[in-house]
């Protein structure tokens, strides 16, 4: 599939995470034409993809080192920069890049094929569950505590649990007694 | 008496989403606890979707990769 075939695709697409996984596969196919890494797929639209549309966003969050690359291919995807998002409205399409680096996040990423070498990066699924129980106990969010727990009921048996134990008791996290909590939860 | 068929209106977040950060609205944070029933009734009905769509949509084809089916 070549550029304007994905749009179209994109276009014709009614699910709204297909449309964000397809538009994040293309902008990665665009960078790595330029010989560039891809980004990863965190926040909200990472929610959306691990709890198969349970969750939904409007936005696209993508971590990416190289800012100017990354907009140079915006642009040339017709993004315009308009306050924190680069946007596209014919695309209906709202990108923000919260954050340059993983900086903490290391599990490894989860790899997402939409067609012939047409893929994008997830952020890792223990990484997504810290980010939602600290978001659940600094501002007392009942919303991510909810998908949390529902994160881990579906991939207790495939987390790595040493890793996520170990992280939520860093002194910059400290989630490790809400980590428990919701853990004896989906337990029950 | 026949059911209205809605269509379906695809329309865009992006105004919306501008609106918000231009008045300088951060995150929805929904605080308000559920009972507990509720809770377990609506984590169930998720868990139950997830694995519908596991099986027919999201492949594995490898470790920590999955084909997504457009």
């Amino acid at each position: 599939m070549n550029k304007e075939e994905i749009i179209e695709l994109i276009k014709k697409t009614e699910s709204p995470l297909k449309r964000q996984l397809l538009l994040v596969a293309l902008i990665s196919y665009q960078l790595r034409l330029k010989g560039k890494e891809i980004p990863v797929i965190i926040g909200g639209l990472a929610l959306s993809y691990y709890t198969r549309e349970v969750y939904f966003t409007a936005d696209i969050d993508l971590a990416y080192s190289d800012g100017e690359s990354l907009g140079e291919v915006l642009k040339e995807l017709s993004f315009k920069k308009k306050g924190k998002y680069w946007v596209n409205e014919g695309l209906k399409a709202a990108v923000e890049i919260p954050v340059n680096i993983l900086g903490d996040e290391e599990a490894p990423t989860e790899t997402v094929e939409l067609g012939p070498d047409l893929y994008c990066k997830i952020i890792g699924i223990e990484d997504l569950i810290i980010d939602r129980i600290k978001t659940y106990k600094d501002l007392h969010s009942e919303s991510d505590g909810e998908m949390a727990e529902l994160l881990i009921m579906r991939y207790f048996d495939e987390v790595d649990w040493e890793y996520i134990e170990l992280k939520a008791v860093h002194p910059e996290i400290d989630v490790g007694e809400e980590l428990r909590e919701l853990k004896g939860k989906a337990e029950a | 008496m026949k059911k209205k068929k809605q269509k379906f209106k695809d329309l865009s977040p992006v105004e919306f989403l501008l609106f918000r950060d231009k008045a300088g609205f951060k995150r929805y944070i929904k605080q308000s606890k559920r009972g507990e029933e509720e809770r377990r009734i609506l984590l169930d009905l998720g868990l139950k979707k997830i694995k519908e769509r596991d099986k027919t949509e999201f492949i594995p084809t490898g470790y920590r990769k999955r084909k997504f089916i457009i």
